[in-house]
């Protein structure tokens, strides 16, 4: 069974917990944030004022559960952000600047995962009696936020992958690939900062690329580091066990 | 894979668990997800080159296409500088290395020179990123290229800055190398695409 | 550690890159049909690229699944290039 039991101090107790908050957040993400926010994909920045706002109108009561449900659940992702910093200590030699940077990056994103839905929800209560214009401007906000905050997560992202790539364990604790796809995450989301200069086309906030690519692979890369996340906990918590027997 | 079921002796895992030095280096992960990325790109410039042909070739000839063939050219002989780099530190020959690196880094800071120029000739002449869809892209596309580029004279610098230091080419240094070279040769590889996209379809007749 | 390329492989792909590219832009001129020539000019752009890949990146020595996405890789890039291209109204 699980030797970290029998030893006197387990110092990941509760990680492991808060590494489920990622899985769990994600699953918050897509069913309400996506699915019922009417984000797949979003309103297109070209759509027409009055055609965007009837659309809006008649989904409103949904977005509105949706938003709630998503800032409702948005701070899971700061509980994920510390598991990882827990296992990236592991790794760290000389100091803890890496897995601080990570820990305020996934604090920060939080936010965005509250802010902008708040927004959105606002739009959403007085839907019917609100000016078209005004709908559009408030949804807008929401994604100008929502998008062009990302350097924190760029940040958050960054750390892990140069944490990982400086594993110089034999069997390093994070796979090495992972590393590189965070930093290549990192990279890839300096393109949200062509959002605000297009309305329609990939690089627009419903585009192929500023939409489809970029979300479905943060999403991937959420669920890929949670995976190992826990595996990572079980595998320390093992050599710790190891390296400080019961007595 | 990290399972180590409380095993007592999981910790020697710590120090290792067979050599992974002969494994393809890590960086491919990257390499992979940024040429898809670029895929999209080119099919993205071309389905929007569907609804205005005409203004996308009459645009494209404002490029000079003297500046672009120089800069493939450019590319294409820093990498071979640094590919020349890498298989001299796989033979042990620090000298070499060194030169091939240092060789790599300026001919390919020419790149840099004749894409300001460009640019720069281009903003003075009022061609801007808002002037029309092909110059959005044109500037899009060659300024994501040109951050690939800057990043890559950065790792090749750091590379010339330790391959300096050492006193013999360690596996280490190697691997770095390794993982510095295909790193500049995706700059090379994407830039063969990009030319022919933004400077000679539109010169077809 | 793989082998590695010899010097005398990178010399020849180096020269054959650098006449490929001076080919390649030839192409514009030397077809009578757009089309014809742009298929021509993204062929020895797909030419280049596997010549970089495989000799300079070096994946003609690695991995299977990597020989096999770069090759895809390619041939989709290519090919939906040349595709978009035909499919425009013409000029």
């Amino acid at each position: 069974m699980n030797l970290a039991t029998l030893s006197s101090s387990n110092p990941y107790q509760y990680v492991r917990v808060c590494a489920w908050a990622g899985p769990l957040v994600l699953v918050i993400a897509v069913v309400f944030w996506a699915a019922l926010g009417q984000n797949i994909p979003p309103y297109s920045a070209a759509m027409e004022v009055n055609a965007f706002a009837e659309a809006f109108r008649a989904k409103a009561h949904l977005i509105r559960v949706g938003m709630v449900g998503m800032i409702m659940g948005g701070v899971l992702y700061m509980v994920w952000g510390l598991a990882i910093s827990k296992v990236m200590e592991s790794i760290e030699r000389h100091n803890n600047v890496l897995s601080t940077l990570q820990m305020w990056g996934a604090g920060l994103t939080t936010l965005f995962f509250m802010i902008p839905p708040g927004i959105w929800l606002t739009a959403t209560f007085r839907a019917e009696s609100t000016a078209p214009e005004t709908l559009q401007l408030l949804y807008d906000l929401g994604w100008m936020l929502f998008d062009m905050t990302v350097p924190v997560t760029m940040v958050q992202f960054a750390a892990f992958g140069v944490c990982v790539l400086g594993d110089r364990r034999r069997m390093p604790v994070f796979p090495k690939w992972l590393g590189w796809m965070a930093l290549y995450l990192a990279g890839s989301f300096a393109l949200f900062a062509l959002m605000p200069f297009f309305k329609a086309g990939a690089f627009s906030r419903s585009g192929a690329v500023n939409f489809w690519v970029e979300f479905n692979l943060f999403f991937l890369f959420m669920l890929l580091t949670s995976v190992f996340v826990l595996r990572a906990i079980t595998r320390l918590e093992a050599e710790h066990a190891a390296s400080h027997p019961a007595s | 894979m990290s399972s180590t079921r409380g095993n007592p002796a999981a910790v020697d895992e710590l120090k290792g668990e067979g050599d992974t030095s002969a494994d393809p280096p890590a960086i491919w992960t990257f390499i992979v997800l940024d040429s898809a990325s670029f895929a999209v790109f080119f099919a993205v410039f071309m389905a929007e080159r569907l609804a205005q042909p005409a203004l996308f070739d009459a645009s494209s000839r404002l490029l000079d296409v003297r500046l672009g063939l120089t800069n493939t050219l450019i590319l294409i002989t820093s990498s071979w500088l640094v590919a020349l780099a890498v298989a001299a530190g796989r033979r042990g020959d620090l000298r070499r290395l060194r030169a091939g690196l240092l060789g790599g880094i300026l001919v390919g800071s020419a790149f840099a020179v004749l894409k300001l120029i460009e640019y720069i000739t281009k903003l003075a002449g009022g061609i801007t990123p808002q002037t029309n869809d092909f110059f959005g892209y044109y500037f899009c596309l060659t300024g994501i290229h040109f951050v690939h580029y800057l990043a890559g004279m950065i790792v090749l610098l750091v590379l010339l800055a330790r391959a300096r230091k050492s006193q013999a080419v360690d596996p280490e240094l190697m691997g770095w190398a390794v993982s510095g070279g295909i790193f500049w040769h995706l700059i090379d590889l994407l830039w063969v695409f990009l030319f022919p996209l933004l400077y000679l379809l539109g010169r077809v007749k | 550690m793989p082998a590695g390329v010899a010097p005398r492989r990178l010399h020849i792909t180096w020269a054959v890159l650098v006449a490929a590219t001076l080919c390649g832009l030839s192409s514009t001129e030397l077809f009578r049909q757009p089309v014809v020539a742009v298929g021509a000019i993204l062929l020895v752009a797909g030419i280049k690229a596997h010549l970089i890949l495989g000799t300079f990146m070096e994946v003609k020595q690695g991995p299977t699944a990597l020989r096999i996405f770069f090759a895809s890789w390619v041939i989709a890039c290519v090919i939906s290039i040349v595709l978009l291209y035909a499919l425009a109204p013409a000029r």
